[in-house]
Parts: C-alpha cells; structure tokens; sequence
C-alpha cells in the first residue's frame, strides 16, 4: 500500500516520507514539514517546544497504516514507503552526523525529534554534548550547542515518561539553563520545563519557587532582547500557564484562574506576522485551552470549562488528542452520547488514541440501553476494533469479556477474551500510555 | 502445543478460523469450522459419510483470511506449503495421504476430497486425486461418492476461475453418476441436484431442469429412511423453488419453500455428529432462501424472522449475518443492521470490505458520520478498489478530511480502472 492509498497515511504523510500532509493535517504534523525546511533549505526560523511526540506514535502509526516497513525507532531507508529524495537525505545526513557543522547539527535533531526518532536523537547527541570538564566558558561557546542539549535532554525526558528506567535527570535540562546565552528563548525554555517537571514529578516547593523565580528573571531578561513582542508574548503565555501548577498544589482554584486569565491575554496579545507564526500561535491554544478548561472545570466554572474545550477542538479539529480530551470533558459532565461521538472521531484522525477511542466508545456504548441487546452487540464490536488495531489492548479485552458474558449466545467471544486476558500482560502499556 | 502457541496473532478472527488454518481444533461454533473439523475427524478415523453438505468454500477465502488475520504463511493453495511449526497432528495427517492418495480406500479418497474442498483447495484436490474411469452399475458407494465429491470440486474451481465454466467444466462428470448409479442412492441424489441447479440456473430451456426435477423428487421418495428421505426432500425442493421464481410465479415459489422448510425441521435431531451437521447445514441453507424468497414478495417482517433463525443457527457467520444485516436495513433498522454487518467483518473473510461498506452505510442512514467513516474507511483498507466506499466517504461530511482524501482517492481508482 503506498502513501496515498491510506487516509491515515496521507494525513501523516510527513512522519512516513516528509512529503507534504493533507491540507487539514493537525499542527504537528505540519511542524516536521517545516522543520525539514529549514533543515534541507538552511531557513532558519525560531522553534520552542511545547508538545513531543510520544514514543507510542510511531508504533502506533506502523499498526494502524498497516506498513510492517515504517521506520519505528530509526529513519532507516526502507523500499515502499520511504524512497523520497528527503528521506533518502534525511537518512544520510544521520550517517554524516559528526561531518555537519553545528547549526546543520542542530537543525538535524530538532528535525529528527519532531519525528518521533528520539532514541536516534539521544544516540546522536550524546557524543556532543558538553563533558563535565569543559569549563563553563567552553560550553556556552556555541548557542547551536545548547540547541543540541536541549534536544538531548527532550529525548530522553520524552523516553523517561514510557520508561522511567531512561537515565534521564532535570540536571540535564538545568545544564541547558546554564550554558545557553543569557536573554535567551532556548534559556526560558529550559527553566520553564524544569518549572513544571517539579511540579508534575517531583512536588518539591522550595525546587518549584526556585524555578519559577528563574522563569521571571528569564522573561524580565527577554523583554529587554531583540525579539518581537509575538515571542515575548508566547512565552509569558507560556510562563502563566506553567505557573498555575503553583496555586493547583496548594489547591487555591482561585490563583490558579487567576494565572490562566494571565496566560490568556497574553495569548492574545500575540500578533502573527508570518504563517510560520500563525503555526505558532495555534500550537499554543492547544496546551493553553487544555489546561484552562481543566482548571475551570476543577474549580466548578463549567461553562468556561466548555469554551475552552470547544475552543481546543475548533482550533486543531483533525487532531485526535484534541476529541479524546473534549470527550473525556463530555463524559465529565454526563454528555456520554457527544463524548462517544467525539472518541470515535480521535479513532478517526489517530494515531494517538485509536484504540483507545474505540475503546472508550465501546465503554459508552455498553453503557446505553439499547433495543434488543444493540448497544451490546456495538459495544462488542467497538471492543474488536480496538483489538484489531492494538492486539494487546488488555483494558479491551477486559471489557470485551464482561460485555459478552452479559449477552446470551455470546460463549466464543467471551472464552476467546479471556484466554486472551490470561496471555496478554496487564494493565494495557498502549492504552495506559495513550490515557496518560 | 496450544492453539494461541501455533497461532502467530492474537486475532479475534483468526482463532475463529483456526481450523481453516491447520485443522487445529479452535472450537470455533461456526458451521464452516464445525464442517472441517468433522471431514477432517471422519477422515482420520476412516469413517463413511453417505451424505453431503452444501456449502461452497471458494478457494479465496485462504487468502483472504490470511490477509486479514496478518499472517501470509496461510495463503497457501496446498497443505505441504505451510511451514512445518504451523502444522497440526491433522495437518500432517492431510498432507501424507496426499502423498500417496492412491493408497487410501475409495470412502478415504472421497472424504479426502470433501476436507479438501471445504479448506478451498479444490485446485489441490483436483490437481491430487485422479477421477475413476471405470465406474460402472455394479461399482460401490464409495467409487460414486469419489467422483461426485471430485465432480463437485472441479465444478467449484472452474467456476470460480471467471472465464465461463462451462467452457472447461465437464457435466457428464455428473451425468455418469446420475445415468448409472443405483436409484435413490445418496451419490445418485447429489449429482441429479448439482445438475438439476445448473439447469436452473444456467439453461434458458427449462424441459431438463424439469426433468432432473422429477427423478430427484421420485428418488427422494424411494428412500427408505427417514432421514435420508426428508433431508433429500428438503434439497430438492429448495432447489426446485428456483424454478418458478425465475418465471415470478411466486405461490409456487413459496409452497415449494415452505416444503423445504418443513422436511429440513424434521431432520434437526438426528443425534449422530456427522448426520446433525448435514440437516443443520441444510437448515442454514434453507433459512437463508426463505429470507431471499421474502425479500422478493416483500414480506420484510418474515424475512426478520427468518434472519433471527438464521442468527441462533450460526450466530459468528459472516455470511449469515450479512443476510441478517440485509434483512435488518430492509425494513429500517440500521441500528441492529449496522450491528449485523460490523459483526459480520470481524467474523470474516470473503465479505469484510463489503460488510464493513454497509455497516457504513447503516450508520450514515441513522446519522452517526463517525462511526459511518470509521467503517468505510476499514473498508477501503481491506480493498483499496473499493470504489464505492470511497464514494460514499467522499460525500459523507465534505468538511471532514476524510471526504476530502475519499474524493481523490476516488478520482485515482477511477483513473486506473480506464
């Protein structure tokens, strides 16, 4: 099957190929497009991070285009699906790694990462980055060098979320900090990650009120720098988003409001003036109505909580991610029938959440009344869809067992289920993974 | 070793149709699987089967299913292709007497042919066993179940091989059982029944098919046991209903459906394994006619009710609930239908593109788009040709990328197919 042939495939035709997506690809299918741009035609252009692939996508787009030969950990050539003259570049450039000069470095690994590759990120930049006996002067030489730390230290905080066994350490992202130029993006983004990685992971006060004083001086540090208002505005944005993790701690609803009207107006204060830009801003809505929502919805606001679910499906309305949290909302407020619809359209547009989305709906729908058994019967199939896009589904086949033994007639599939469940290892990694 | 073990995949359908696989006992319920679990059981145990089952197993289906369950290893058309640590006790078994087929008995070589043809091997069968060329009045049963078991395998692959069977296909295989062999016979009543279908179905001068008729019936009715007499009955008058269906005279069509339908009641419980498979699979066959004779009257609520039948009979078959399905949509209740045809593409193969494309179609007409793409999008990944699905994608919500992509693909299998 070529690229074409799958609606999948061409909507992430960039992850297979780097050719161009489909004109309604989500955002960030759109941002490896744009980084092979600057990596292949030297367009420099400024990138900050705000969502990575997970380590499940790219298995989870193999299984779903059906394409044994996608190139899962590594941009290895494979006949089929990769013969793109940028492929093909793609794959040599990572053979010359060493042979590029830094920028090229740089571009390359941003590009790689963006991708999905990230085991060949870390494999790639562990040998460049800064030893513990260059002195501080050394490291800070080369700005493109810290572009390549940051890069690693994403890689492998990316490869710690699947698998908290990867030695990854916020130290790697405080090395950053430290070596990147002062009033610097790459600067601001190192602290700020390091800002919500201890309020996430580790809880630590004193660690939190440490980065988000960093964070400030950082963004006092920018304003005074030659970038246009557009950037400083992201990262305000940025920073208020991430700084109401503070009040959420010490359970202040009321703060934590506070600091997403914050981050708010200073979304809108953004003023586009490229396409590149405008890519930006919409990238931001994203994790900006997420966490809006979510806070509106925790302190009892539900209609804000709706504006702001609606608004992140209305501003990336082919992106999976974006119908599994709208659905979860739904579900959330008791609208199961609009959360089983908006599932089965993240299962639509997946990978991520394929079978999760059929599995959620396979949940929703066992739960309505249904005339003569339907909704089982549906629910049933939902649960085999799911199944057949991720055989290992084991929360599926959990339910796939309990819906089946509820229906007369329904022996085979409730004795296969559970011969399943005894051979399959649970919880489910694809789905837990895909939930989290 | 388990099932799972020999089986690569944890798939739904693929341990539904485990013994197509490797006559691997599964414990699938479905007709088709409790069929070659006994052909292959008979054989073994060097058993005598006098009666036959009906339904066809075109030789697609292996490929198919080993498409849909991901595993090549299975498309094969002759038992030895399948590596060795697939195979089972029973699928070695199958590929020795291939070895030497020459060695079995005449009721082994006919059962050989049945397993075979019920695994859609018919080109390994024919290619494999050679058809008696003296077969006489005196000769046995079992030389006569041979050739029409060998008639039957021949007559299923050059149909299928699209170029007109007649052409290649040989009626006086059939001929010679029917002119020679013992009134009343088993093998005498199955080779007038396949001849007498082909004349319906086939001939535009109706005087053999009503000739054909005529001995089977009075054949059916010599028979001296019950079974034996009512199964033979029920065949034939399914069969014969064919007749004034095609002339539209309808009260005959159903006086001779319901006949069929009363003698394939009466054989249910026939407590022997071998003989309750014959009159159940006969059951789904008549069943499945009555839906399509109520269809044509336009008694969709009968035609329901017989889909529930059918449904009980043999709930995880993909062609049964298709029929179902069909039965469902026709009198609008694309809920239970759309349900029908999902469950039907996961029972696969053979109507997976086309029951996940109703199922689509099921879902539209009840306004549910996702659940419609979703389903016509699953049938564009089991048959990419599948134009239709990408027409109906294309207009299912042109704001949706889906319709977009459907519309091109579209324009691109219409390029090709000029």
């Amino acid at each position: 099957m070529t690229a074409r042939e799958s609606f999948t495939a061409s909507l992430y035709a960039p992850f297979i190929d780097l050719s161009a997506p489909s004109a309604q690809a989500p955002i960030h299918v759109q941002k490896p497009l744009s980084l092979a741009v600057e990596h292949f035609e030297r367009r420099m252009q400024i990138w900050t991070l705000q969502r990575a692939i997970p380590s499940t996508f790219r298995p989870a787009l193999a299984r779903q285009i059906r394409a044994s030969t996608l190139p899962v950990t590594a941009p290895t050539v494979v006949a089929g699906l990769s013969d793109s003259e940028r492929w093909q570049q793609l794959v040599e450039d990572v053979a010359r790694y060493s042979a590029l000069d830094e920028p090229r470095q740089a571009s390359l690994v941003r590009l790689l990462f963006s991708l999905g590759f990230h085991a060949t990120c870390v494999a790639l930049t562990s040998n460049g980055v800064a030893s513990d006996h260059e002195s501080l002067e050394a490291r800070s030489r080369s700005q493109e060098r810290s572009h390549i730390q940051l890069v690693h230290a994403n890689a492998l905080w990316v490869q710690w979320i699947d698998d908290p066994s990867t030695a990854y350490s916020p130290a790697l992202h405080a090395e950053v900090h430290q070596n990147a130029s002062p009033a610097t993006l790459l600067r601001f983004v190192a602290a700020l990650h390091l800002l919500v990685f201890h309020a996430r992971n580790t809880r630590d006060t004193q660690l939190i009120a440490h980065w988000d004083r960093v964070c400030l001086e950082e963004l006092y540090a920018i304003e005074g720098a030659d970038y246009a208002d557009f950037y400083k505005n992201l990262m305000w944005s940025r920073y208020y988003r991430a700084q109401a993790f503070i009040p959420y701690l010490r359970n202040d609803q009321r703060e934590a409001l506070k600091s997403m009207r914050r981050a708010e107006e200073f979304a809108r204060a953004m003023k586009p003036s490229s396409i590149h830009e405008q890519l930006l801003q919409r990238e931001n809505i994203f994790p900006l109505s997420e966490t809006h929502g979510k806070t509106a919805l925790w302190a009892g606001d539900v209609e804000l909580a709706e504006a702001m679910y609606t608004r992140l499906v209305e501003n990336d309305p082919y992106d999976p991610k974006a119908h599994i949290e709208y659905a979860e909302f739904m579900c959330a407020i008791g609208k199961a029938d609009v959360a089983l619809r908006h599932y089965l359209r993240a299962s639509l547009y997946a990978p991520p959440g394929g079978a999760l989305g059929l599995y959620m709906a396979g949940q929703l729908a066992a739960l309505k009344e249904g005339e003569h058994g339907a909704s089982k019967g549906l629910a049933m199939s939902l649960h085999l869809s799911a199944l057949s896009q991720d055989n290992e589904a084991c929360a599926a086949l959990e339910e796939l067992c309990e819906v089946s033994a509820q229906c007369s007639g329904e022996e085979f599939i409730s004795a296969w289920a559970r011969a399943q469940l005894e051979v399959t290892p649970s919880p489910t990694p694809t789905l837990a993974q895909e939930a989290a | 070793m388990t099932p799972q073990a020999l089986f690569p995949t944890n798939s739904f359908k693929g341990a539904l149709h485990l013994e197509m696989f490797n006559l691997q006992n599964g414990s699938s319920p479905t007709l088709l699987a409790t069929s070659i679990r006994q052909y292959s059981r008979s054989f073994e145990q060097q058993q005598t089967h006098v009666f036959w089952t009906q339904r066809k197993v075109p030789s697609g289906i292996r490929s198919a299913l080993a498409r849909e369950c991901g595993n090549r290893h299975f498309d094969i058309a002759h038992p030895a292709s399948l590596p060795v640590h697939l195979r089972s006790g029973h699928w070695q078994q199958l590929i020795d007497a291939l070895q030497d087929p020459q060695a079995l008995d005449r009721w082994q070589q006919a059962l050989l042919v049945r397993l075979l043809t019920s695994l859609g091997m018919h080109g390994c069968a024919i290619a494999s066993l050679e058809a008696p060329t003296d077969l006489h009045p005196g000769s046995s049963e079992a030389d006569y179940q041979y050739a029409n078991a060998l008639a039957r395998a021949r007559f299923l692959s050059h149909k299928e091989t699209g170029a007109g069977y007649r052409d290649r296909y040989r009626p006086e295989d059939y001929w010679h059982i029917v002119n020679q062999r013992r009134f009343g016979s088993p093998a005498a009543c199955s080779a007038t029944f396949s001849l007498m279908l082909q004349y319906i179905t086939e001939e535009p001068d109706i005087s053999q098919a009503q000739a054909l008729a005529h001995l089977l019936r009075e054949q059916a009715q010599s028979i001296d046991d019950d079974f034996g007499r009512c199964f033979v009955l029920s065949v034939f008058h399914r069969g014969y209903a064919l007749l004034p269906a095609r002339d539209a005279r309808l009260d005959e069509m159903i006086r001779h459906m319901d006949l069929a339908d009363e003698y394939s009641s009466k054989v249910l419980d026939s407590g022997d394994p071998y003989l309750s498979l014959v009159a159940q699979e006969n059951r789904y066959s008549v069943l499945e006619s009555r839906i399509k004779e109520k269809f044509m009257i336009e008694d969709f609520g009968a035609a329901g009710r017989f889909a529930e039948q059918l449904l009980q009979l043999d709930p995880l078959d993909a062609r049964a609930l298709m029929s179902v399905g069909e039965a469902f949509a026709a009198v609008g209740d694309y809920e239970r239908a759309a349900g029908s045809y999902s469950r039907a593409a996961h029972c696969g193969p053979l109507y997976t593109a086309a029951a996940w494309f109703m199922a689509g179609q099921c879902h539209a007409a009840i306004g549910q788009k996702e659940h419609s793409a979703l389903c016509l999008l699953e049938s564009l990944r089991i048959d990419p040709k599948a134009i239709s699905a990408a027409e109906a994608l294309a207009m299912l919500d042109p704001s949706c990328p889906t319709s977009a992509w459907a519309a091109s693909r579209k324009l691109a299998l219409e390029a090709e197919s000029q």
